[in-house]
């Protein structure tokens, strides 16, 4: 999933991004120093909380967007985690979107990315 | 409530859609779109009663509404009128609009729309010119930068004066049209672009491919010939929504993105 995270970060744009699940626990991360895990667990804390309570008030809903400061925060629901990037406002949003879903398109079939997420998934039930 | 009429202004120009509901004596509402600018024309038995777009109301407000050459309609029958803000006379009114009309033939072999972008040429004028104090502050307006339109709505004067003073000063070899797109975003997707993008969505869409990319690029209110090198990705996404299998529209996807990231 890293490895995945930095291809991510190579876009113009993109200051960093990572994985968690529903109960903030990072599970892959590629972002700058200057965040350390506490920090990122309480971003991830948050945003948790915006996605579940969206969730119950939106169907399906997949991906969320939001202003933060001067960065954009791009969300999106895994099922069994969530992966957030950081970035500028001006970001290519598409290219972003397609890369994403390039990349999660192909931990769909990854063995070790879905144990990965399936053995943090089955821990919180 | 049923929309009776709907369109595009580059098939039908608003003056040719006043004039049949004028001949229709028709009563309602004519919403005009261009972009994110909105206007209004009211019609009482075919009469031109009231129109506002922005801050001008009115006769005004019509002219400038006349002069919006790109944009959709729709007429809404049977709505009143909330005021009546035009006392001249609708012929009075189609009169003075067919005659901007023909002026706008004119001006549209040198002003490509009322988008386009102008700069002080270098070469300036080769004879000596006078200005007018609004053919003045026009120019002064003129910066490689703002569109006829952006002109208009700083100067809070019609689009048509505008494009018409832009006109004069541009025959008189004191301006020139700048390429609207590079002074937006610095340049244009090129060939190579366009001519992979066929080729890949083809092979997944089959013969196809090409027309529905043809329609996307309409639907941006982009050309190709034109189309901005920064919505080069956005049309990517777009266009590979279209491919309902998603593993097949991840890998044209990763296809894509690596054309575009070069």
């Amino acid at each position: 999933m890293n490895q995945g995270l930095k291809e991510i970060n190579e876009l113009g744009g993109v200051w960093g991004s990572f994985v968690c699940n529903n109960q903030a626990k990072v599970l892959a991360s590629a972002l700058p120093p200057s965040l350390n895990k506490s920090n990122v667990e309480n971003i991830a804390r948050h945003l948790v909380e915006v996605i579940s309570t969206g969730g119950e008030t939106i169907q399906k809903l997949q991906e969320v967007v939001i202003y933060f400061q001067q960065r954009r925060l791009f969300i999106l629901d895994l099922q069994q985690a969530i992966l957030v990037v950081i970035c500028d406002p001006g970001v290519d949003v598409s290219l972003l979107r397609m890369t994403i879903n390039i990349l999660t398109t192909s931990w769909e079939s990854d063995a070790n990315v879905q144990k990965q997420l399936i053995m943090n998934y089955e821990e919180r039930l | 409530m049923v929309e009776v009429l709907k369109g595009n202004l580059a098939q039908l120009s608003l003056l040719d859609i006043i004039k049949m509901l004028n001949t229709g004596r028709r009563t309602g509402r004519l919403d005009i779109h261009q972009g994110s600018k909105t206007g209004e024309i009211y019609l009482q038995n075919g009469s031109l009663v009231h129109a506002v777009t922005g801050t001008q109301l009115g006769e005004a407000g019509v002219y400038t509404l006349l002069g919006w050459l790109e944009g959709e309609f729709s007429f809404t029958p049977d709505i009143e009128a909330p005021e009546h803000s035009i006392s001249q006379s609708t012929e009075q009114m189609l009169l003075e609009a067919s005659r901007q009309a023909d002026q706008w033939a004119d001006i549209k072999e040198i002003i490509s729309s009322t988008e386009a972008v102008f700069n002080i040429s270098p070469s300036g004028s080769t004879n000596t010119v006078s200005l007018k104090p609004i053919e003045w502050q026009v120019l002064a307006q003129v910066n490689g930068q703002q569109s006829i339109v952006d002109i208009a709505e700083t100067l809070e004067l019609h689009e048509f004066e505008v494009a018409k003073i832009i006109f004069s000063l541009t025959t008189a070899g004191l301006l020139h049209e700048v390429d609207h797109v590079h002074a937006m975003t610095g340049e244009r997707a090129d060939e190579a672009f366009f001519e992979q993008l066929s080729a890949l969505f083809t092979d997944v869409m089959g013969p196809l491919g090409p027309m529905i990319i043809e329609d996307e690029i309409k639907l941006m209110g982009e050309e190709e010939e034109t189309f901005p090198q920064n919505k080069a990705a956005e049309l990517v996404e777009r266009i590979s929504l279209e491919i309902s299998d998603s593993a097949k529209r991840a890998n044209f996807q990763k296809q894509m993105v690596a054309v575009l990231r070069g």
